[in-house]
């Protein structure tokens, strides 16, 4: 980050989070800035999957406190916060089976677009105008990431590739501010890596901020701005990839006295 | 399902509920054809409940009985006609809809399926006590149906007149399917958490889906009321909640051409057997069993076969941890 008192476009400040006696996360603090790659990394129960359910209101932290845009969302449920630019992919893949693969992408619409029931029912003249709009939207945002020729197939019928694929479509489908990936590596080879390495970088040269949580170090250190390292809910390293990969505390976090964690490659 | 084949199944039911009310000059089976239309709109109502939104509902027969009452009362105390007591009907069913719906908010499954039956047999208690205290008869002598002061008490009228409002709103719940509201419904059906955090705001949307099938249901109550002409508690216990689920289930969830497929069939099916009353409910069981085995999609699943374009057996089947797998 810049040396300047502003926060960044996302500000995590102390946040907390207990589950009975377990301190998942303890007094975590970061900044994402505006249009940056950011990376989470840390051994299996760090608690990367919790800090991103804490920002997206999956689950209510104990104690502390996130900002976007300066805003504080703490505790806002999910879809307002989806709303007002945070959205999210999930480590394991929850797009919805049973509907077409376009459909996937046009719920990620919902939170721009505007007709309720009373209108949608009476099928209402701009209901029609805004439906075509986001079939329209849907179906350029699969053809980013390569999915069209799949749209009107059920989402539960495509590979594991293309329905990871899939969930980052309908995430950008609902126009997000910053793109929050858990594990979107997870299960890839290594040509789906890389494909996956592109579409991220587009991303964020489409403006958006990416927060981005995965265990392929190639992956994290090629296309990550900083690095944020937690371990046992807490950060024990923030820095440049380069920074990173040269700091003790992360590589005995990783290799251990015991060798009991290893990073899935 | 495909909007053209929601849309082919309406004309379909047109053409057959016109082809049925041409023909048949038996008034029995008129009338019979007459309940299959009023219990095929509370059946689209639970549809969109439960095969939309995968929310279940073992108390339906609470608003159909809401409806019913609301109806009666008005039109034998008041000089309210019908034209104006069947949206009362509807308001007073939403009304009880919103308020299950926001109770049901924290509840899932078997915990759902549980809360809205003690629900159903709530109401049931109340409305026996109720007629209890009143004398025990019921409320007979209910004016039967008329809209803007047309007499619809013939029994071809009154057939049409209720096909006519199933129709309309088939047509209106097939709208709200294809809409941004439908999406989001399923999407709340296939994985809530994902949902909300895609944007749509879960509990709201559980809440207004309750009250919408509690309105079909409530309006359906206020035509059965006056199309019988009277209305006594027993006739809403909690078997007549099940039969709604399994008119549902047996012409397939989700689908809204099945709804009044199924609603037709458990309609007649019983009247034609009248002889076998007494296995009603272990015929049901077994339908339910048989039904659950070979078509559990429903009966709408039978067309579908004809139309597959391709064998079942060569797609990918999802494996135990949810991946698909290719073969």
């Amino acid at each position: 980050m810049s040396g300047d008192h502003h926060m960044g476009l996302l500000a995590v400040r102390g946040l907390h989070k207990q589950f009975g006696g377990v301190h998942a996360v303890s007094n975590v603090s970061f900044d994402v800035a505006r249009g940056t790659i950011k990376a989470i990394i840390g051994p299996n129960g760090a608690g990367k999957t919790t800090i991103f359910n804490l920002l997206t209101g999956l689950d209510v932290p104990t104690g502390g406190s996130v900002f976007l845009e300066g805003q504080d969302i703490t505790s806002y449920p999910p879809y307002k916060i989806t709303n007002l630019g945070l959205a999210r992919t999930f480590q394991n893949i929850r797009i919805f089976n049973d509907m077409t693969v376009l459909e996937n992408v046009m719920v990620g619409r919902h939170t721009r677009s505007k007709s309720e029931f009373l209108a949608s029912i009476l099928k209402l003249p701009w209901v029609l105008a805004e439906e075509r709009e986001i079939e329209e939207q849907a179906l350029h945002l699969l053809e980013q990431v390569g999915l069209e020729d799949k749209a009107h197939e059920l989402a539960r019928n495509l590979t594991y590739g293309h329905q990871r694929r899939l969930e980052i479509a309908r995430a950008l489908a609902t126009q997000p501010k910053a793109l929050l990936l858990d594990e979107p590596a997870a299960g890839l080879n290594t040509s789906e890596t890389a494909q996956l390495a592109l579409t991220i970088e587009g991303v964020r040269q489409s403006g958006i901020t990416v927060l981005l949580i995965d265990h392929r170090m190639g992956l994290v250190m090629n296309i990550s701005d900083e690095v944020l390292v937690l371990n046992f809910g807490q950060v024990i390293a923030e820095g440049t990839p380069k920074e990173i990969q040269s700091n003790e505390q992360v590589i005995e976090a990783y290799l251990g006295k015991e060798d009991d964690y290893s990073p899935h490659n | 399902m495909p909007k053209k084949t929601n849309l082919l199944g309406l004309v379909a039911i047109i053409a057959a509920v016109t082809a049925f009310g041409l023909y048949s000059q038996d008034i029995y089976l008129i009338q019979v054809g007459t309940y299959a239309g009023i219990y095929s709109i509370v059946a689209i109502g639970l549809n969109l409940l439960l095969g939309t939104a995968g929310q279940i509902s073992l108390g339906h027969s609470a608003f159909f009985a809401v409806g019913a009452y609301t109806s009666t009362i008005l039109l034998l105390y008041t000089p309210l006609p019908f034209t104006f007591t069947i949206f009362a009907s509807a308001i007073v069913a939403g009304v009880f809809g919103l308020i299950i719906g926001y109770i049901a908010l924290r509840l899932k499954g078997h915990y759902l399926a549980m809360a809205t039956l003690a629900f159903g047999l709530i109401v049931y208690s109340l409305l026996r006590e109720i007629q209890f205290l009143d004398g025990g008869a019921g409320h007979v002598g209910i004016p039967s149906l008329s809209v803007f002061g047309w007499d619809l008490s013939d029994y071809k009228a009154s057939y049409y007149f209720v096909w006519a409002i199933a129709a309309v709103v088939y047509l209106l719940t097939l709208s709200l399917l294809h809409s941004r509201v439908g999406r989001a419904l399923k999407a709340i059906r296939e994985d809530d958490i994902a949902a909300n955090a895609m944007g749509v705001p879960v509990a709201s949307y559980k809440i207004r889906v309750f009250t919408l099938s509690a309105i079909y249901a409530g309006v359906a109550g206020a035509i059965y009321a006056s199309y019988l002409g009277s209305v006594i508690f027993n006739s809403f216990d909690a078997f007549v909640s099940v039969n709604f689920l399994m008119m549902v289930v047996l012409g397939g969830l989700g689908s809204i051409p099945g709804a009044v497929l199924g609603a037709v069939i458990l309609t007649f099916l019983p009247e034609l057997g009248r002889a076998w009353e007494d296995y009603r409910l272990t015929s049901y069981g077994l339908l339910l069993i048989l039904l659950v085995i070979f078509l559990p999609k429903g009966l709408v699943d039978l067309f579908a076969w004809f139309n597959r374009a391709e064998p079942r057996s060569i797609r990918p089947k999802p494996d135990t941890a949810g991946r698909v797998v290719e073969n």
